[in-house]
């Protein structure tokens, strides 16, 4: 730090004729400005059921209720549950819910509710990529207007701690199965803090505090933005045409911590990015080639465009409790790759890498709006292509990526992101049954270890089980793990008693005002 | 940081002092940073006279590699070495008070759900914990429950410690766990550490009926031994009964610029000690905004505004100076970091000040302001070590214990294993979500 980023409360910020127009899209009077907040892209879906990436995650939390949540402590805490009692045996819960709740609509909440969305999220055909976290529910079941039975598979000891999922309005809802292409995606109902008001033509979607919810003296109304561009997130909030950003690239945070008018929260730590081999193809079905392809990476060259981050080795980083830092990082090692490449039968031609004649070619994809991709899939492709391996990248949609990767696995790598709550639970990326696992991975033995772990009361069988996995999915390089990154959220100093959820953000939004 | 840039200034000898005068109305006029920049010849003399690679480690806070560097008995060296050890201490003490926290809620959430499991060591190291942190009535319990041990030495000790925990003849740190634990003790009567007591590996191993290690336990005591080590020696050699005293009277005949440089205080004349952390006085903090009493309630905005009415006030002097010292001033104003390297310090002591009065989240938020974000994850001139230790201290008193591991992991780099207490905190943080499912998503 030096003289010249000392804090400067009226800094122009370079390149700020260019804003005009976004600054004029976004300009209210004075007296009618929502919180504004920025994410890369605008939520393709507003559902619970189908949320898969974090700017889902984080609407969902402003619009739906848990039976529990977490209190300021991460403890679990009653939401819609009003009560309830753990029998004996820890096999079954009976749920007494909250009688003064309605949903946006009117309608009240009831028991129903809560039965249909266990069963819709269980109903394999509803195909929710939120199945697994009722998959230990064996039944929901009704027992008054208010009170519902839920029966476990196994014994549980703090059942409240799994009972975080969002609820749905039964009464919305013919029947589950249950469509991700309903009309409930883009007229989502809720019992949370606040209920969508309209979905925007310019993408945006506002939203407005539900009477009688928390503080009147709290956010009326909030906006998500989408401002696809994150390179004019950092100039909008210092133009203060939005009130919050919530991840703010790494070369963005010297000028924003040194502005006056813009506070810097921490925010979730647990995400790691990742190359992703599709398992199911030839060649990248074969471990050698996946080692070889991974010692071709200059992992530091790659990271060193898009700012300052832990190159991490597996699936936890390295200020996990489960990270094993006995685990090797990926070394960029050509050499050792043309060995394994030459083993595998490939030979170099014309400096290209062939088997049978056929070039070895990548396509690789990235969902468009994941911050820097596009530099770090270039600069990729540079480094392979000069190892002799073509790329072909690909940059999707929502609702491209959605349908290629999640639905087709139609790909040969991937570049992405995962982030993780503090559980840093893996299972549904890396066991074979696991709901997030598009790569095609399966190791019988991660799959015993990842059982184990979930099912261990013991914190350290639980480490040592996870430790393993780690080493165990670092060696069959399903991925090539890459760094992950600092983040931190920004807001604009005029909102006050922000705390911050590190993963669900607007966990606590009732208690933040605005000037 | 510039480290290298550092070493190059001081090997490059004596600068020029500046006859350019400074006169706005501030405390800071009489501060280190004035001086040092306005007059750059003392700041050479104060390295020709001690160690260059000395103040080299202590400005980017590797203060046990500081305190070997300066050597020799000239006073000011005496004074310098006395300051580094301080500062270890300090940093010490940050982190036994973050194992106070890790250990008592590990053990007791254990104890809780899923249980102590059956003939484990646990209830030893807990009940040294809850001696570490003055609970005489928790840690008879713990060893009370000890004495079921499989282990027969766990087992032994937990009913020696449960009857004589008070102390007794023995201190041979041969004499297995209760030696050890008295070797402990022995150590910080002395001041000196008896080199069979060694930090690494476990305290207390449970086995499976095949013998095979199915836990390990760390040793709760060693960040307090640590710290009092380094306060003997501190004391020791600045000829001080206890860190104020040592803060009032710097060593006789020492250069007077090396009791503040690189720290909290402007000037010695006005630093001040609460429970030991050496503060700014109320002159100074009163001039930032910041105010020397604490607000009543643990508020982080109440924090946020603070800092923002210290920076305007401290930017304002800052730039100020820099346009008015010599061009050797403000390379040593840029190339050291001086303005930053003041205003972390003056934010750690506030933090440890807030932290130490029971207020996390003032304690957390003035840590995170401190911060030099371009490179969170490392130690260095602005980022002090004791910056991480209360974060994570706060972060685990609110209940962020996941959070808190980000924290401690950048101290792994400064202290390798940090006495087991990271260990124990990773179990912290994974049986408070023992029974949770995770949740994850893209991006």
């Amino acid at each position: 730090m030096t003289m010249s980023s000392s804090r400067c409360p009226c800094r122009p910020y370079p390149g700020a004729g260019s804003l005009a127009a976004a600054l004029l899209a976004f300009a209210l009077p004075a007296s009618a400005v929502p919180f504004r907040y920025a994410e890369d892209l605008a939520p393709g879906i507003v559902h619970p059921l189908y949320t898969t990436t974090m700017a889902e995650a984080r609407i969902s939390e402003l619009v739906f209720d848990g039976l529990y949540t977490d209190d300021p402590q991460l403890a679990s805490t009653p939401g819609l549950a009003l009560s309830a009692g753990l029998s004996p045996d820890g096999r079954e819960m009976t749920v007494r819910l909250r009688e003064d709740v309605t949903w946006h609509d009117g309608a009240p909440f009831t028991a129903r509710d809560v039965v249909f969305t266990i069963q819709a999220m269980k109903d394999a055909s509803t195909l929710s990529t939120e199945s697994g976290r009722v998959a230990w529910i064996d039944q929901a079941v009704l027992v008054d207007a208010h009170t519902v039975r839920l029966v476990f598979r196994q014994p549980e000891r703090r059942p409240e701690d799994k009972l975080h999922f969002k609820i749905l309005p039964a009464h919305l809802f013919p029947e589950t199965p249950i469509r991700r292409t309903g009309t409930f995606r883009h007229r989502p109902v809720g019992t949370g803090p606040y209920k969508v008001i309209s979905f925007n033509e310019d993408n945006s979607i506002t939203m407005r505090a539900v009477s009688g919810e928390g503080d009147p003296a709290g956010l009326a109304e909030v906006a998500m933005r989408e401002v696809s561009d994150k390179n004019y997130q950092a100039k909008l909030l210092l133009y203060e045409s939005l009130e919050a950003l919530v991840r703010v690239l790494p070369r963005d945070l010297a000028v924003l911590q040194n502005h006056r008018k813009v506070e810097l929260y921490p925010y979730q730590t647990n995400s790691w990015w990742y190359l992703g081999f599709n398992l199911d193809r030839t060649p990248y079905d074969e471990p050698s080639v996946r080692q070889a392809i991974a010692a071709l990476i200059d992992i530091d060259a790659l990271l060193a465009p898009i700012g300052t981050g832990d190159v991490v080795s597996g699936p936890y980083v390295p200020s996990s409790p489960y990270c094993n830092h006995q685990v090797p990082r990926f070394e960029h090692q050509p050499s050792q790759a043309d060995a394994l490449l030459s083993e595998a039968g490939f030979v170099k031609e014309a400096r290209t890498w062939t088997r049978n004649g056929q070039p070895l070619r990548l396509k690789v994809v990235s969902h468009r709006t994941l911050e820097s991709s596009q530099e770090v899939v270039i600069n990729l492709q540079s480094q392979l292509r000069e190892a002799g391996i073509g790329v072909e990248p690909e940059f999707l949609d929502d609702a491209s990526w959605k349908a290629r990767i999640w639905r087709e696995r139609d790909y040969d790598l991937v570049l992405s992101q995962w982030t993780f709550d503090r559980s840093e639970d893996v299972y549904d990326q890396f066991h074979s049954s696991g709901t997030r696992n598009f790569t095609g991975y399966a190791n019988p033995e991660v799959d015993t270890l990842l059982e184990k772990a979930r099912t261990t009361t013991d914190p350290q069988v639980k480490k040592t089980a996870l430790r393993e996995v780690h080493r165990l999915v670092h060696d069959d390089v399903p991925m090539v793990f890459l760094w992950t990154l600092d983040s931190y959220a920004a807001f604009s100093s005029r909102v006050h008693n922000v705390v911050i959820h590190p993963f669900y953000f607007f966990t606590w939004v009732q208690n933040w005002r605005m000037e | 940081m510039r480290t290298a840039t550092l070493v190059a200034w001081m090997l490059a000898g004596s600068c020029r002092p500046s006859h350019e005068g400074l006169t706005p109305p501030s405390p800071l006029d009489a501060s280190w940073i004035a001086q040092v920049t306005r007059e750059p010849a003392t700041f050479a003399a104060l390295v020709d006279e001690s160690s260059r690679d000395g103040w080299v480690a202590f400005h980017r806070c590797a203060f046990e590699e500081a305190a070997e560097a300066f050597l020799g008995d000239a006073p000011t060296t005496r004074e310098a070495r006395g300051r580094a050890l301080v500062e270890a201490m300090l940093l010490y003490e940050d982190l036994a008070r973050v194992g106070d926290v890790v250990w008592q809620v590990l053990a007791d959430t254990w104890k809780d759900h899923p249980g102590v499991p059956p003939g484990s060591g646990l209830p030893y190291v807990a009940g040294l914990a809850a001696l570490e942190r003055g609970d005489a009535s928790a840690a008879r319990s713990w060893f009370d429950l000890g004495t079921g041990a499989s282990d027969p030495e766990v087992a032994e000790a937990c009913r020696w410690m449960a009857t004589r925990a008070e102390g007794g003849p023995e201190s041979d740190v041969s004499n297995g766990l209760v030696g050890r634990t008295l070797g402990h003790l022995e150590a910080r009567r002395t001041g000196r550490l008896d080199p069979r007591l060694h930090a690494d590996g476990p305290l207390v191993q449970d086995r499976d009926p095949q013998g095979t290690v199915i836990r390990t336990f760390g040793d709760p005591q060693w960040l307090r031994t640590w710290a009092s080590v380094a306060r003997h020696r501190a004391l020791e050699i600045l000829d001080a009964r206890g860190i104020a005293e040592a803060l009032s009277d710097p060593v006789p005949g020492s250069d007077p610029l090396s009791a503040v440089i690189f720290g909290p205080c402007h000037a010695s004349s006005d630093c001040t000690a609460f429970q030991d952390v050496p503060r700014s006085g109320t002159a100074l903090l009163d001039d930032f905004g910041m105010g020397a009493s604490l607000p009543p309630t643990d508020d982080a905005d109440q924090a946020r505004r603070a800092v923002r009415a210290l920076d305007a006030r401290f930017d304002s002097w800052t730039a100020s100076l820099h346009g008015t010292v010599s061009a050797d001033g403000r390379a040593l104003l840029d190339d050291l970091a001086l303005a930053a390297v003041f205003r972390s310090r003056v934010l750690l002591a506030e933090a440890r000040v807030a932290m130490r009065s029971d207020q996390p989240a003032r304690a957390l938020t003035l840590a995170l302001l401190a911060l030099d974000l371009a490179s969170a994850r490392q130690i260095g001139p602005v980022n002090h070590p004791g910056l991480y230790a209360v974060m994570a201290e706060a972060q685990l008193r609110t209940g962020h214990t996941r959070e808190a591991l980000d924290a401690l992991q950048v101290l792994e780099t400064l202290l390798p294993g940090l006495g087991g207490l990271e260990e124990a905190a990773n179990d912290l943080a994974v049986l408070q979500g023992i029974d949770r499912y995770g949740d994850s998503k893209e991006n």
